[in-house]
């Protein structure tokens, strides 16, 4: 991201700055490994195949939203979205694969459709810089708003209302309805993917918890796109739409702002794509501020949540469902606390602990900003690790009704599959605090592991590096204790 | 060419997609009745109090009030009910008529067969206890002849809602830091916990229980003479015991009044109970149906300041000039 379409019209002689190498980890290409897979993802109409199963179930999970039974846990809606996708998304896609949700997601889907009137093939052309035709206004999207700040105003907001979003169908259902809209607008009015590059909700998080990711997509070989004059992947050409992310994969060297669409595999000349398997945690860089908040939006969230959806206090529960318990003062109590501890509180601690760290490591020439910015990466493994947690007893407990909502869909009481009549039944329930106190402890490991690259870069020597960590070690710890406190008690 | 086709190919799929799958759900809707019997549609919803053959859906529940159920039917019709639950477990049944009782869980559907044999009109309850307004989950069968369903005047009148529209509206006057006075509040729990559904207006008793051995529910307007008080000082000497909290086991070393003891004995067992409930009543022939109307348990509806509250509205109205 952050590539302007201005630079790019001066190619081919625009320079392409390689990305520092600061520590190295083993990388396999599963594109090297197997032909097969290269072959798919190679194919026009990939993308389309994999969204349309998905696009078919989505679109009934908003019907259901509106029209089916207002029980939550008979209702696709609410079982697929909350238990079933959201567990996939947050322990497995996005630790496994990074960004693949948006490889699949059908809500740019009808947006990209009246971008490019086509489904599966390419249309040459020239739209501003790119070498793609392509419809709509396609005004260029604001400076100031290309970062992911309103993706953190907007998932803060959306959690804000989590009791009854994720109870009641409803709700869910307008939900995904004004975002599938929304994406669709703003790919009429504005330039490709703006939607989820600066305003899907979504988006954001899973923007910096790829970057634990064990996949990437990179570039085979930084020389081959240095030298490369086509430049396929971000301008589009016979074979590829220009990224619809605004990436060049030149010089990408993390992969928040990725989406996966493939495009550059099939576009690439020189057949320098790479599908990357490397180690959980490789990239340990926040690059501003956006980013290192969405890391204390997403640790104050699951906090929250932990409160709120999984313990036992009924007076907080109730202020949070302020649309069933009518505690409006309550809500907005709830709703103060939640938002001053995203944005003010626990930044402010973390900043504490910067200050601290720079005391600590002795050296004067970093300013406390970038030590903060620097080491919020912590919060990466941390909160991803923390929302894991989290989400299993969701899944666990919870995921039966799977079985049965699937042959129900609506709740209307059909029987598409034979298993309407499943009984709900907790998976193994007497195991999941292990389970939690595992994730926890893996989380703690691997901020204060990767925390040391981070430290090393700020401080330059390993002394330094090493007492400089020791606060932020402490910070990750005292999370790992508060989270174990929510979860296990 | 081919990728021409395959682009027409790929645009047909989604074009079915959007068409196709509202399509298909709306003729399977559970409204899309393809059997010949009719089929009457009633959804229990706890938070309004009813079964009703509305329609409640995710998008209207909750924003929507919904029309009590009272059906009507046929004699010798066969007819198919199907109930469902927008939101917890309820038990349908109608014990006079021999229907249910049928356990209806939240977003199942059951279709239960149903020949009405005998004209007449007949409660029907629900016996599960469902939430606050689960008193007021009654209405009426009402069961024609094939001449008396000729007659819809007769048909309108018998089937129309007996129960208060606004059963289930919450009082703002029970809210927490309002000033009412002890029996004031007693009197108002009375109406909002929906006792009197079983016990009468003003507890003036009398409401049927089918198959019950006493006919009808116990009244509670003279509940002071049930809890052996003897006179009118005695009962605001009691009231404002209760009024003021009183630890009344601590009274029986130095009683406030002779009969005491004996109050302290009816009291406790009152309360008891209100407290726990009688799940099990007296059946009038002992092989029939279990009586539908049965004292829950509101120990986790009530304190036992309110408990108390109630007593002393009762005790309070008891008109002493009848002794």
């Amino acid at each position: 991201m952050y590539i302007y379409d201005d630079k790019i019209e001066k190619q081919p002689s625009v320079e392409i700055k390689l990305p520092e190498q600061e520590h190295s980890f083993n990388k396999h290409d599963l594109l090297k490994k197997s032909p097969l897979l290269k072959r798919i993802l190679k194919a026009r109409s990939f993308q389309f195949l994999v969204i349309l199963p998905n696009l078919l179930v989505f679109y009934v999970i908003i019907i259901a939203g509106l029209i089916g039974t207002p029980v939550g846990n008979r209702n696709i809606a609410i079982v697929f979205i909350w238990i079933l996708w959201w567990f996939l998304l947050i322990a497995i896609m996005v630790p496994f694969a990074s960004r693949i949700w948006c490889t699949v997601c059908p809500l740019p889907f009808f947006g990209e459709l009246f971008q490019r009137m086509a489904l599966i093939m390419v249309r040459i052309g020239k739209t501003f810089n790119l070498r793609n035709k392509m419809f709509g206004f396609n005004l260029k999207w604001p400076k100031f708003l290309s970062n992911i700040w309103i993706q953190n105003i907007g998932f803060l907001t959306l959690c804000t209302f989590s009791a009854v979003l994720v109870t009641r169908p409803f709700v869910t259902s307008v939900v995904l309805g004004t975002m599938l809209l929304l994406g669709t607008l703003l790919a009429i009015v504005w330039r490709q993917r703006v939607f989820c590059s600066y305003v899907c909700p979504v988006s954001g998080f899973l923007s910096l918890y790829s970057m634990a990711s064990t996949m990437e997509l990179r570039s085979g070989d930084k020389d081959v796109c240095k030298k490369c004059k086509d430049k396929g992947c971000i301008r589009g050409n016979e074979d590829g739409w220009a990224c619809p992310w605004f990436e060049y994969i030149g010089n990408m060297e993390r992969n928040n702002y990725c989406g996966l669409c493939m495009e550059c595999v099939k576009s690439c000349k020189n057949d320098n794509i790479a599908l990357n398997v490397r180690p959980f945690a490789s990239e340990t860089k926040i690059k501003s501020l956006d980013e290192s908040f969405k890391g204390f939006i997403m640790l104050a969230l699951a906090m929250a949540y932990s409160v709120i959806l999984l313990g036992t206090n009924g007076t907080v529960k109730d202020w949070a469902n302020a649309s069933e318990s009518g505690l409006w003062g309550g809500f907005f109590i709830y709703a103060g606390i939640l938002w001053s501890s995203a944005l003010i509180i626990v930044p402010g601690v973390f900043y504490l602990f910067s200050y601290l760290s720079k005391r600590m490591s002795g050296v004067d020439s970093v300013t406390v900003r970038e030590i903060f910015k620097g080491f919020s990466y912590i919060l990466v493994p941390l909160g991803l690790l923390a929302w894991i947690a989290f989400s299993f007893p969701l899944m666990f407990i919870n995921g039966s009704y799977i079985i049965s909502v699937i042959s129900d869909p609506l709740g209307w009481g059909w029987n598409l599959f034979g298993t309407a009549d499943f009984k709900w039944q907790p998976l193994l329930p007497e195991y999941l605090g292990y389970v939690q106190l595992i994730l926890l402890v893996v989380g703690l490991g691997y901020a204060i592991s990767r925390g040391y690259f981070v430290s090393f870069r700020l401080y330059k020597t390993d002394k330094a590096a090493l007492m400089g960590l020791i606060p932020m070690a402490g910070f990750a710890l005292l999370v790992t204790m508060a989270f174990l406190i929510f979860f296990i008690g | 060419m081919k990728n021409k086709f395959k682009e027409i190919f790929a645009g047909a799929v989604v074009i079915i997609i959007l068409i196709g799958t509202p399509l298909a759900i709306s003729l399977n809707a559970p409204w899309m009745n393809l059997t010949k019997k009719r089929v009457i549609h009633l959804t229990g919803l706890a938070s309004q109090g009813i079964w009703t053959e509305d329609l409640v859906t995710a998008t209207n529940n909750g924003s929507q009030t919904f029309k009590r159920a009272n059906i009507v039917l046929t004699q010798d019709e066969e007819v198919i009910f199907r109930f469902t639950s927008a939101d917890v477990t309820h038990t349908f049944y109608a014990p006079e008529i021999g229907f249910g009782p049928i356990v209806v869980e939240a977003g199942h559907y059951y279709d239960v067969p149903f020949t009405p044999k005998v004209t007449g009109k007949f409660e029907y309850y629900c016996t599960t206890f469902c939430g606050h307004c689960h008193n007021y989950m009654r209405g009426n069968i009402v069961v024609l002849s094939h001449e008396q369903i000729k007659n819809t005047e007769l048909a309108k009148k018998l089937s129309t809602d007996t129960v208060r529209a606004d059963c289930c509206a919450p009082n703002p006057a029970l809210a927490a830091g309002s000033s009412i006075s002890f029996i004031k509040r007693g009197q108002l729990l009375f109406i909002d916990k929906g006792c009197f559904t079983c016990h009468g207006q003003s507890g003036i008793g009398g409401v049927f229980n089918p198959n019950y051995v006493n006919r009808t529910i116990p009244d509670l307007i003279t509940l002071a003479k049930k809890l052996k008080i003897g006179e009118k000082k005695e009962a605001d000497s009691l009231i404002k015991l209760l009024e003021r909290g009183v630890d009344l086991d601590k009274l029986n070393d130095s009683p406030p009044f002779p009969s005491f003891s004996r109050f302290y004995a009816q009291y406790n067992s009152i309360t008891q109970k209100i407290l726990n409930g009688a799940p099990v009543v007296q059946k009038a022939d002992s092989k029939s149906f279990t009586p539908p109307l049965l004292m829950p348990s509101w120990e986790y509806h009530l304190t036992r300041r309110d408990i108390n509250s109630i007593i002393a509205y009762f005790i309070s109205i008891y008109n002493w000039d009848n002794d």
